[in-house]
């Protein structure tokens, strides 16, 4: 049986290391460039090299997104930073744009993933984009799993889904709302979220009251429930979506579906109360209403989420991340949100269930002790057995 | 230089015909993003294109998913061959299905994310002997239109006239919107030709996108319409093959005024009739990525061999500094140290305290350790820390 692996994003270094530290056997992340996500903090140089190496010691993969439709400039920019990460060993790159493929192969021997923003969708176009050299092929988001396991059979190569996260409602590639509106060219990091937008819609042909409605916004894929469909078709990685999103959100949804993931090698079905404390860990993340999407069916009029955006907040909140662990004493956390004496603290540990920790003392680095905590400070709090340096903190708002 | 334009009625392959224009992009609702003929009424317009002696270009550029492809093929292979010249495509799995299966010319839409030359180029040398045209993207500005001209062997396109594409999905977002009794309704609309919509957002600067739905999804375009004819000269120097001209607007007599127009001032007369306003968008120039410095603080990235790492807090009434230590230089006593606040302000200050979380005294601390030094002033979180030279 072929166990996918899991792909985590990596908005940042420090992300990389709690996904990676979660569970994550691989990551994406871009550098400064030549992404989808030039808001994102991404990684320079240096970040990358580090975050390779500490990846490789943890027995994970690194894939660099290239995936925005380049103009010729960027591709002048784009040799140097290519044969630099080959250097540092980087093991694959995300491309979506042709030039950038043959780009890549003629200057390095990285391996080439195409891009769910190429919107490979059929058995034809997995056929073409081998012949173009790439070695694997994230499908695009309106393609099933049952599809997925043809196009992975008929076109004999590996494949990628997205089992996690925000969606596009276009075709990936196929929305340049930014860049006519916004002057932002979306497929070159610049989306400016116009589908998220509410928008007052006037139907011409009918007689009915304007509306005004969410109705370019799509509620967020979550394919925990058809994780063994994944596996039985034989997908070689699932792809967690989420470069902008939090610490928080990094290390919940590594930890879910590696554990989801290991306890399927372990027992070969999923018939267990696990499932829903991981379904329930994955509904305390920020993330809109969940649906599945094109991984069953195709995706139908109840996949649009039809609200504001952050209505749906989640009822936890990320307090902070553990710094360094003093033996018995404290746990040094850096906070991100305030709490409070007498809260109930949740410390995520890599593995293994959720530490409550009922907070007895707050205290500043001096030793001063406080009633509150605030953001973009530094706390020691009572220890608690197991916690580690990368912990995620969290709690029930 | 020469013209190109959809047809969708008799009446319009007349005035392609009397407009002079050899050929006419045709097709059908079932493999067509926008048609709105049935598969008998393009047999009939085929039918009818060839004895004008027109050149019948079947359209094909709807994106598949692998569950309809079979269903697609169907449609597609039910066409008696005979009623068409040439193929456009857009999905690259419908060019692989048509380069396999058919020995029609192909027509390849490049007109989404091909941005250079190098793919492009590719995309050339891939299709080969069958590649009758390439259809450039709007986004490439009259630099680059020029350059790929002179560098690429083969025909080209450009769309000079017409609605701008803005969105595509395959999810159908209009009819879900409608109580149940309209749902059934524009499930009427929809079969017999679109359900429309006008759409407006407070958020967005531009008012009353254009939204149509049909059986391939739902489509949204640009408030203004594309209009590259006044810049007619330009269009002419820069030697594109094909001029494309979509009038599916109920704009389609306005082909006549253009085939008889000659400069751009003759354009200019015609954009004052032109039905909706227009735009050039990038044909001048294309800076869709100037913004992108402008949506991240630059100052607090890592730069080189000197970076100590970043302050994660500072207290001024504990009167210490957090640094949490991320680059290979060690921080010692006495040292100095330079800041970059996330502002930019760069700031000197030597070491004069160090300690542990513990405040234990220390003489150095070193990478993914943290380092508590003395308070400064004007130093605030994610502000970098750096060896001063």
């Amino acid at each position: 049986m072929n166990i996918p692996e899991l792909l985590a994003p990596a908005g940042n270094l420090d992300k990389l290391k709690v996904a990676i530290s979660y569970g994550a056997n691989a990551v994406y992340l871009g550098g400064l460039k030549f992404g989808l996500r030039s808001a994102a903090d991404n990684f320079t140089n240096e970040e990358l090299a580090e975050g390779v190496e500490f990846a490789h010691k943890h027995n994970a993969l690194v894939y660099v997104v290239l995936n925005g439709f380049l103009h010729d400039q960027d591709l002048e920019e784009l040799v140097d930073f290519i044969k630099y990460i080959e250097k540092i060993g980087v093991d694959a790159v995300i491309v979506s744009d042709l030039g950038v493929i043959q780009t890549v192969k003629e200057h390095t021997n990285i391996e080439v993933h195409l891009s769910t923003q190429a919107s490979c969708l059929n058995v034809q176009s997995a056929k073409l984009w081998k012949k173009m050299g790439v070695t694997r092929i994230v499908l695009g988001r309106e393609v099933s799993i049952a599809d997925a396991a043809k196009i992975k059979k008929e076109a004999d190569i590996e494949i990628e889904m997205f089992v996690h996260g925000s969606m596009c409602m276009a075709y990936s590639g196929n929305c340049v709302i930014s860049n006519f509106t916004q002057g932002r060219d979306s497929n070159r990091g610049g989306c400016a979220h116009s589908c998220r937008f509410e928008y007052s819609l006037n139907f011409d042909q009918l007689d009915l009251e304007k509306k005004n409605r969410y109705f370019m916004s799509s509620k967020d894929l979550n394919g925990l429930r058809v994780l063994e469909e994944f596996i039985k078709a034989g997908i070689d990685s699932i792809k967690v979506e989420g470069r902008m999103k939090s610490h928080l959100y990094a290390g919940t949804m590594s930890k879910v579906y590696a554990e989801a993931l290991a306890f399927y090698k372990e027992n070969g079905h999923f018939l267990s109360d696990k499932l829903l404390e991981w379904e329930e860990e994955l509904r305390k993340v920020t993330h809109r209403t969940y649906a599945q999407a094109n991984l069953v069916d195709k995706a139908g009029k109840d996949t649009i989420f039809d609200e504001r955006e952050h209505s749906k907040d989640s009822e936890y909140v990320m307090v902070g991340r553990v710094l360094e662990t003093i033996k018995d004493e404290s746990i040094v956390l850096e906070v991100r949100n305030a709490f409070n004496i007498g809260d109930e603290l949740e410390v995520i540990p890599f593995t293994g269930d959720i530490k409550k920790v009922k907070l007895s003392s707050i205290k500043l680095l001096n030793n001063d002790a406080i009633e509150r905590s605030k953001p973009t400070t530094i706390v020691k709090i009572p220890y608690a057995e197991n916690c580690e340096f990368n912990n995620i903190v969290r709690k029930r708002i | 230089m020469k013209y190109t334009t959809y047809a969708q009625s008799k009446r319009d392959l007349n005035l392609i015909k009397e407009a002079g224009i050899q050929e006419a992009i045709i097709s059908f609702k079932e493999l067509s993003r926008l048609a709105t003929n049935t598969f008998a009424e393009f047999l009939e317009l085929a039918e009818f294109a060839k004895g004008l002696d027109l050149d019948v270009i079947l359209e094909w550029d709807t994106l598949i998913v692998e569950e309809d492809f079979d269903k697609f093929v169907k449609s597609f292979n039910d066409i008696p061959t005979h009623l068409y010249s040439k193929l456009r495509v857009q999905d690259p799995g419908v060019l692989e299905y048509v380069l396999e299966n058919t020995d029609k010319p192909i027509q390849f839409i490049a007109e989404t994310g091909n941005h250079n030359l190098t793919g492009l180029k590719t995309w050339v040398q891939y299709i080969g002997d069958r590649l009758d045209r390439m259809v450039l993207s709007i986004e490439l500005n009259k630099e680059k239109l020029t350059q790929y001209k002179n560098e690429l062997d083969c025909e080209l396109e450009l769309l000079v006239l017409g609605k701008i594409l803005l969105f595509y999905s395959p999810r159908k977002l209009l009819s879900a919107l409608l109580p149940e009794d309209d749902e059934k309704k524009s499930k009427q609309i929809v079969s017999d030709e679109y359900l429309t919509a006008i759409g407006e957002s407070e958020e967005s600067p531009h008012k009353g996108f254009p939204l149509v739905e049909n059986m391939h999804g739902t489509f949204m375009f640009h408030i203004k319409d594309l209009y590259l004819l006044d810049k007619f000269e330009d269009l002419k120097n820069i030697g594109l093959d094909y001029l494309r001209l979509d009038l599916r607007n109920g704009s389609e007599e306005l082909i006549l005024k253009c085939i008889q127009a000659k400069s751009n001032e003759d354009f200019v007369v015609i954009k004052k009739e032109y039905q909706n306003e227009v735009i050039r968008g990038y044909f001048q120039i294309n800076k869709s990525d100037v913004l992108f410095k402008k949506l991240k603080n630059y100052r607090i990235q890592r730069k080189d061999n000197s970076y100590i790492g970043e302050v994660i807090e500072a207290s001024k009434q504990g009167g210490y500094i957090v640094i949490q230590l991320k680059g290979d230089n060690e921080v010692r006593l006495d040292q100095e140290l330079k800041y970059i606040t996330p502002e930019g302000k760069e700031l000197l200050c030597k070491v004069h305290t160090l300690q542990d979380t513990s405040m234990n005294n220390v003489d150095l601390r070193s990478k993914d350790q943290l380092a508590l030094v003395n308070y400064m002033s004007g130093v605030w979180v994610k502000s970098q820390v750096y060896l001063s030279e």
